[in-house]
């Protein structure tokens, strides 16, 4: 691992190998600016936080240096490194409400989904074209997503990087369209490197001057499964000559305790990294939609930073083997054990110590046992999530990059989530410079 | 002749992604793709030419573009017969002997260029706004004239001074 720090062009820092949050409501906003602004020094291993394009104007009042506030922004908070995450896959694979919410993202005197596209009796908002591809059946959807969007996708580029720019972000996404598909890989993978393409050649010829300021991520979203095909190759060789200044990697349909596709997923950053390597270039691999725990396994194998949610499973986990939580209070990190245990679960846990919360981060010193804790337990349980993470990334930081596998599977083999041991045999040989 | 007919062309933003950058931002665009496939061909290139590579631009608004890049000093022509060769101004001698004076609004860049006629100091105007900078206009002074001139403007700032 690079110990070195990424200078980005907006002067931050992006210190390797990094976690970013992800909060994704009002409320996980502002914890997330409370523990950013009040605890400074538990929180310096956290690189900063990403949004949805779609809850941004949710978080923005809390999140944005662009909202005046009585009291300002402490200098630490103005550090961290800011991310919109435009999530467009979500137009091709995501819920209906997450579609619809996408359409409404406003721009500066209108939303995404009014902008308009070309149609048979002349110009349509482009959110009529969503619309009807929710109400479309189900059989070919990946074909007829394609047929219905390709040609244009292309139209709302210019609008996502401009929303970005407008709301002071340090990296810009660029557009893409997901890998969903097999059978329609090889057409998805072209669509991909053509709005990569014109991603890039939109930042650099249109947004010059920002340009200047701000990094460039280019993304490639992928159903898990894919990576372990031959289009693998394809998607590698695309993401290693796209020219942009990070890579972001976000997996769709993955589950991290399926040892083979997690595999896939791991020999795939590898091979990614060693191209990097040959061609000389320090491009930053980011990990999206991941747990925590397995970006740490991305460490070893050549992924430099990880984007979680707060506490939760990532949004895009489908597998039915690993269904959401229907527990209503949500889980809490156990630091030792490193498994998201459920209210009852962690009572058991701690029923012989009198209910003591095995933890001494800040949040959990103040309630001290879980009885407490259960006043306060959704905002506690991501508090100390934060707190953890911070603690964990700093534990990661300190050891060589050398030896950073044998760290990890030391650490997880002392804890209850053993599935996680496999990924830990390998150490990529990081290039020191 | 081959090589002429084998134009380096730069990367183009395709035509559904063009079209929804607005206006002005699309004008800045269009004139620096000009520009870069000017100086990427430095041997020169005709209106014929270029109309062929880029389709994204109708030939009178190519031929606008031309005639501002002409005027701003980005670009000089040479006639062949009937036909107007368009080459590439200049060529920027180092970073280093780039300056910026910022004035309210703009900034006016100074830089050291080798062209045709050798060594040129090139002042040029540049507006810059969040997104984008806007290239305004240019003057070119042969470098061995430019003391003379920096003294003529020197008089010129003194007697204004003194009415």
């Amino acid at each position: 691992m690079p110990s070195w720090p990424y200078l980005l062009r907006s002067g931050k820092r992006l210190v390797l190998p990094s976690l970013f949050v992800r909060p994704s409501t009002a409320g996980e906003a502002e914890i997330v600016y409370k523990m950013f602004s009040d605890y400074p020094n538990e929180t310096d291993q956290i690189a900063g936080f990403v949004s949805s394009m779609k809850d941004w104007p949710t978080l923005a009042p809390i999140l944005s240096d662009n909202v005046p506030r009585i009291k300002p922004d402490t200098e630490y908070f103005k550090q961290k490194i800011r991310v919109i995450d435009p999530d467009i896959h979500i137009l091709f694979t995501g819920f209906k409400i997450a579609k619809r919410a996408l359409m409404e993202v406003p721009l500066d005197n209108t939303t995404l989904g009014d902008i308009t596209i070309p149609g048979v009796m002349g110009p349509v908002p482009f959110k009529r074209m969503v619309e009807a591809a929710i109400g479309e059946v189900e059989s070919n959807k990946a074909q007829n997503y394609a047929d219905r969007f390709y040609s244009h996708i292309g139209c709302i580029t210019h609008s996502i990087e401009k929303f970005q720019i407008d709301n002071n972000m340090d990296i810009i996404i660029g557009n893409y369209v997901p890998i969903t598909s097999l059978s329609l890989a090889t057409r998805q993978i072209e669509e991909l490197r053509h709005l990569t393409r014109d991603s890039i050649e939109m930042f650099r010829g249109v947004f010059t001057t920002a340009s200047r300021v701000k990094d460039f991520m280019a993304m490639i979203a992928v159903n898990a499964n894919i990576l372990a095909s031959d289009h693998s190759e394809e998607i590698v060789e695309l993401a290693a000559n796209c020219g942009a200044d990070h890579l972001g990697l976000k997996l769709l349909n993955f589950d991290d305790k399926d040892p083979a596709r997690a595999s896939a997923v791991l020999r795939f950053i590898e091979d990614l990294r060693s191209i990097f390597d040959e061609q000389k270039k320090s491009t930053p691999i980011h990990l999206f939609n991941v747990m925590s725990e397995f970006a740490y396994a991305a460490f070893c194998h050549g992924a430099t930073s990880g984007f979680a949610p707060l506490a939760t499973i990532p949004e895009l986990h489908f597998d039915p083997n690993n269904p959401v939580s229907p527990e209503l209070k949500g889980r809490y990190y156990h630091p030792i054990d490193l498994t998201y245990d459920t209210y009852e679960e962690l009572c058991a846990k701690t029923q012989t110590n009198n209910f003591a919360l095995p933890c001494s981060c800040p949040t959990c010193r103040d309630y001290g046992t879980v009885i407490r804790a259960v006043l306060r337990w959704p905002s506690l349980r991501k508090e100390h999530w934060i707190f953890d993470k911070n603690e964990e990334m700093g534990e990661i930081r300190a050891v060589p990059s050398s030896t950073l596998n044998i760290h990890l599977k030391d650490k997880f083999a002392r804890s209850q989530a053993t599935s996680y041991l496999p990924y830990f045999d390998y150490m990529y040989p990081y290039i020191e410079v | 002749m081959s090589e002429v007919l084998t134009m380096v062309m730069p990367t183009l933003l395709s035509e559904e992604a063009l079209q929804k950058v607005p206006r002005r931002e699309r004008e800045e665009y269009l004139k620096r793709v000009i520009v870069q496939t000017i100086k990427n061909n430095p041997e020169g290139v005709t209106l014929q030419m270029l109309r062929e590579r880029l389709k994204l631009i109708g030939v009178r608004t190519l031929a606008k573009y031309l005639q501002i890049l002409k005027y701003t000093n980005q670009i000089y022509t040479r006639n062949i017969g009937p036909t107007i060769l368009y080459l590439p101004n200049s060529q920027l001698m180092h970073p280093a002997f780039e300056r910026t004076f910022s004035l309210t609004d703009k900034e006016l860049k100074v830089s050291l260029l080798k062209n045709r006629l050798g060594e040129q100091v090139f002042i040029q105007e540049e507006r810059k706004d969040k997104y984008d900078r806007h290239i305004g206009a240019g003057i070119l002074i042969p470098k061995d004239a430019f003391p003379a001139f920096i003294r003529f403007l020197r008089d010129a700032c003194n007697n204004m001074g003194a009415t």
